[in-house]
């Protein structure tokens, strides 16, 4: 009978740890021991007490466990809005020292590196490593309590998962290319968020991220940013006589305005830094492609040249399209403004 | 984060703070109360107690005291006891239970229909 009461209340001490780690700092030794008292007072009335008692808190163990972490989140929800009216000045609106902005911008970086990389028959080599590096400041940014550079790491790394997943747009199973590595190639990135959420024992960095989303909608933005990146920096089929020249400007561009959108101290100067980023981007692209002529690379038919307003309907076409996919968050600020309003009598009360 | 409001009060919520009446108390003994004093209906498990009472002491309704029964054989333990604000939110809940029962004694006829 000792070695199943030690079994089973060592089964529970494990039960606790699922519970959120604040709630367990302050409760769970003592829940421990008020477990133990209660399966030892049920041993005496046999052993159908004692399968009843567990079977209770068994049974009672994941709406408890689901209770708390609501319970967490809301806390937090309130402290965060009790803070907004407290100070304007949230920390959504506080500058970025320079050395995150610098992390920020380094995958933008690599990745326009390993593309050059790319030109010279490295390709694999070294995207294998930029894929290993974003995983690598995914998870630190995580487990460091998800600093504002962790959106540019995040979003660098679902980014290359669906490049080689062969870059479906419909379900993950659709893919152009079968030669990738489809699905399987989001494991890496799955496993980064598992090690990182048992590094911390903790849903803390999915809500932390959940929390500054909230606050601030533009790092959704910058997560979205960086499919404009992986477009302009891979310059995929591109031999123009100087292409290393318009990739290293491209990479500085682009390396350039994620910069300053860390070092912005508001939305509109972040917004305004994104958008010149792309736009400056997409102009350096069109001209590298307006001054190469690849029909005549690839033994194609020369197509008539097009008339100017043409190129200038397709580039406002383009940047319109895109200033939608990575601005659509901006409904998030949207919600949470008519929420902040709407609860502020009450704070007042 | 949402508060109970003082009232009415949660069958659940109201047994621990009459537990709490008339002397601290530890979980484990909570529990066996709050049984006792429902004559068996509510049964807490580990998980429920504890999650009612961190929203007691975050209410202010309960806090923490050193255990009135310490066993010396094992480490301290952790007890609670009614804060005023406590006292007065039960006896309230009280006052408002007597008022319902009589309100329904005088509506209800009584003997046989």
């Amino acid at each position: 009978m000792n070695i199943l009461m030690q079994y089973i209340t060592g089964l529970y001490s494990r039960l606790l740890l699922l519970y959120p780690s604040r709630f367990r700092d302050e409760f769970a030794e003592e829940m421990q021991t008020v477990f133990k008292d209660s399966v030892n007072g049920t041993v005496e009335d046999g052993i159908l007490s004692l399968v009843i008692a567990c079977l209770r808190e068994l049974g009672g163990l994941p709406f408890n466990i689901l209770r708390e972490f609501w319970y967490e989140f809301e806390r937090k929800e309130t402290n965060m809005i009790a803070n907004e009216n407290v100070d304007s000045k949230s920390s959504g609106e506080k500058q970025t020292k320079r050395w995150d902005a610098l992390i920020a911008a380094l995958p933008f970086i690599l990745f326009g590196v390993a593309s050059m990389l790319g030109k010279f028959q490295l390709s694999l080599l070294a995207f294998l490593a930029f894929y290993f590096i974003v995983l690598a400041g995914l998870l630190i940014g995580l487990i460091k309590g998800v600093p504002r550079w962790t959106y540019s790491y995040l979003g660098w790394s679902l980014v290359f998962a669906w490049w080689w997943m062969g870059m479906p747009l419909g379900t993950f199973m659709q893919s152009y290319s079968r030669e990738l590595l489809g699905w399987r190639s989001l494991l890496p990135f799955l496993i980064a968020i598992v090690v990182a959420l048992l590094w911390t024992r903790s849903l803390n960095p999915l809500c932390q991220l959940g929390k500054d989303i909230w606050q601030d909608w533009t790092l959704v933005s910058l997560g979205l940013y960086t499919f404009g990146g992986f477009i302009f920096l891979i310059f995929d089929e591109n031999h123009h006589p100087y292409l290393i020249a318009f990739m290293v400007a491209v990479t500085f561009v682009i390396a350039g305005s994620i910069w300053a959108y860390m070092k912005s101290a508001n939305t509109g100067k972040r917004v305004i830094s994104l958008l010149s980023g792309f736009v400056v981007s997409y102009i350096i692209v069109r001209i590298c492609d307006a001054t190469w002529d690849s029909a005549a690379y690839y033994g194609f038919r020369p197509s008539s040249p097009e008339q100017w307003y043409i190129e200038v309907y397709r580039a406002v076409l383009v940047i319109a399209f895109w200033a939608v996919l990575m601005f659509w968050p901006v409904l998030i600020g949207l919600i949470r403004y008519i929420v902040n309003n709407r609860q502020k009598p009450g704070m007042a009360a | 984060m949402k508060t109970q409001t003082s009232s009415p009060l949660t069958e659940a919520t109201f047994f621990i703070l009459l537990s709490l009446s008339p002397s601290a108390k530890h979980g484990y003994a909570i529990m066996k109360e709050v049984k006792a004093l429902s004559k068996g209906r509510i049964v807490f498990s580990t998980g429920t107690l504890y999650g009612a009472l961190r929203r007691l002491l975050e209410q202010g309704w309960i806090k923490r005291v050193s255990d009135p029964e310490p066993n010396p054989t094992d480490r301290e333990r952790k007890a609670y006891a009614i804060t005023e604000r406590g006292r007065r939110i039960v006896n309230a809940e009280t006052e408002r239970l007597k008022s319902l029962l009589t309100t329904a004694q005088h509506q209800i006829p009584e003997g046989p229909s």
